[in-house]
């Protein structure tokens, strides 16, 4: 068939574009996982000031309105909340591993590789909302940027699993 | 838009030894390892005919969806709690919103479904198989529970509890709600999306054990009302995933998910 040359450049074009949309895909991973790492580890090591900042403007204001603070449920509170805050800086700190992992084995494992960074990426969006509504508008450019081109990602990645067979 | 795009659609009816080629799109032997007019090569088994393959990308854009619509009865339960003047007014308004935000769940998930319904593969059970499955889902079920109750007697011990409950046992409407809301319908629908469209969809486009894992993932996501049960329900999900794909029948998740969720109503709020 005529046609046979042509097909065949358009493929090799069409698995070229496959490849690059797998590498941009590794490139998010590696970009949200290391910023994810970085953020929850300075996050997981400087918990006591965090804590301790947050309750000093607590007490200010509780003492202004003329409230007395007892310093034993005080010290408890402080304990809970530096325990809360690194639990969640530590989850902050796999996902970010996790990322690194997905972008690792994104040729090898190429369709569970970027769906799971599209769950974890959105799903891990969707709690920090919960936690802090405001995070929901910070970056969002960037934040709906970086999940159309997961979304894309998926795509190339379903087509470039056919061309392996 | 159809939500089988993407797919490899079959040779026509009466040249069921040919598939279509995925890069030149021209009929090719199914037995072929290469394609004789573009030399792509193939590994992949030819899709079933009659059916399209379903791609997971439409799944994913609704999942999307429900997630914000979590979001949504998460920023509502708490205005609701804002709002109310006292713990009877603020039960009534939780259930209200609760029931609303479900039925926007219910009612995306149904049109999904239906949407998905000609792309999904049949779950091909058999009952002999099914009862099997029962009996290991029951013990899985009953050593998951003993899980959560651990589980979050350590976090109440770590970290205080900070839910809000609704009492169930003030009247039997409310009692009935309760179940409707917490048993009934997640039962359901959470199941017919994450455990039928989902599951099979991912299954399509990688190993099953990776789809359940992922799939539990994303049920664990749509949890956001109990973030600290999160680690507890990716278990759950995942359990519930292989009981379905073991089983390969939907109403043993669906009866599963249904008894969890009863079990764990009564021992919150006691009986």
């Amino acid at each position: 068939m005529s046609t046979t040359p042509s097909s065949g450049s358009l493929g090799n074009l069409a698995q070229s574009a496959r490849s690059g949309q797998l590498r941009t895909a590794r490139v998010i991973m590696f970009i949200v996982g290391g910023l994810n790492i970085a953020l929850n580890a300075f996050g997981f090591f400087t918990a006591a000031r965090i804590v301790d900042e947050a309750i000093q403007v607590e007490v200010d204001r509780a003492q202004q309105q003329g409230m007395v603070i007892d310093p034993s449920e005080l010290s408890e509170v402080r304990t809970r909340a530096i325990s809360l805050t690194q639990v969640f800086s530590g989850v902050g700190l796999a996902v970010g591993v996790a990322f690194i992992v997905l972008g690792l084995f994104v040729y090898q494992i190429p369709v569970a590789a970027t769906v799971t960074a599209l769950v974890l990426y959105v799903g891990m969006y969707a709690l920090v909302g919960y936690f802090d509504p405001s995070q929901l508008y910070r970056g969002l450019i960037i934040k709906i940027l970086i999940v159309v081109g997961l979304f894309k990602s998926i795509q190339a990645a379903i087509a470039y699993r056919q061309e392996q067979g | 838009m159809s939500f089988a795009e993407d797919s490899q659609t079959i040779a026509p009816p009466g040249e069921d030894s040919h598939r279509l080629c995925w890069r030149c799109r021209l009929p090719v032997d199914i037995q072929a390892p290469h394609c004789p007019h573009c030399a792509a090569p193939f590994r992949t088994p030819p899709v079933e005919e009659g059916r399209q393959t379903l791609s997971p990308v439409p799944l994913l854009v609704a999942y999307v969806v429900l997630l914000f619509v979590n979001l949504l009865q998460v920023a509502a339960l708490r205005w609701g709690a804002v709002q109310s003047l006292d713990a009877e007014q603020l039960a009534r308004n939780i259930l209200a919103q609760t029931a609303l935000l479900e039925l926007i769940n219910t009612i995306l998930v149904v049109v999904v479904y239906f949407q998905t319904r000609g792309a999904l593969p049949p779950t091909g059970s058999n009952l002999l198989r099914a009862a099997f499955s029962a009996i290991w889902g029951v013990g899985g079920l009953i050593a998951l529970l003993v899980v959560n109750m651990a589980y979050h007697s350590w976090l109440q011990s770590m970290l205080g509890t900070t839910e809000i409950l609704v009492p169930w046992n003030s009247d039997w409407q409310r009692s009935v709600a309760l179940v409707a809301l917490v048993c009934v319908q997640p039962a359901v629908i959470e199941e017919l999306f994450f455990r039928r469209m989902v599951l099979d969809g991912l299954r399509s486009a990688m190993s099953w054990h990776a789809a359940i894992w992922i799939s539990a993932l994303m049920f664990t996501f749509a949890h956001l009302g109990v973030p600290l049960s999160l680690p507890y329900l990716w278990l759950l999900g995942a359990f519930l995933g292989y009981v379905r794909v073991l089983s390969g029948c939907l109403w043993l998740p669906i009866v599963l998910h249904f008894l969890h969720n009863l079990v764990v109503l009564v021992l919150e709020r006691g009986l």
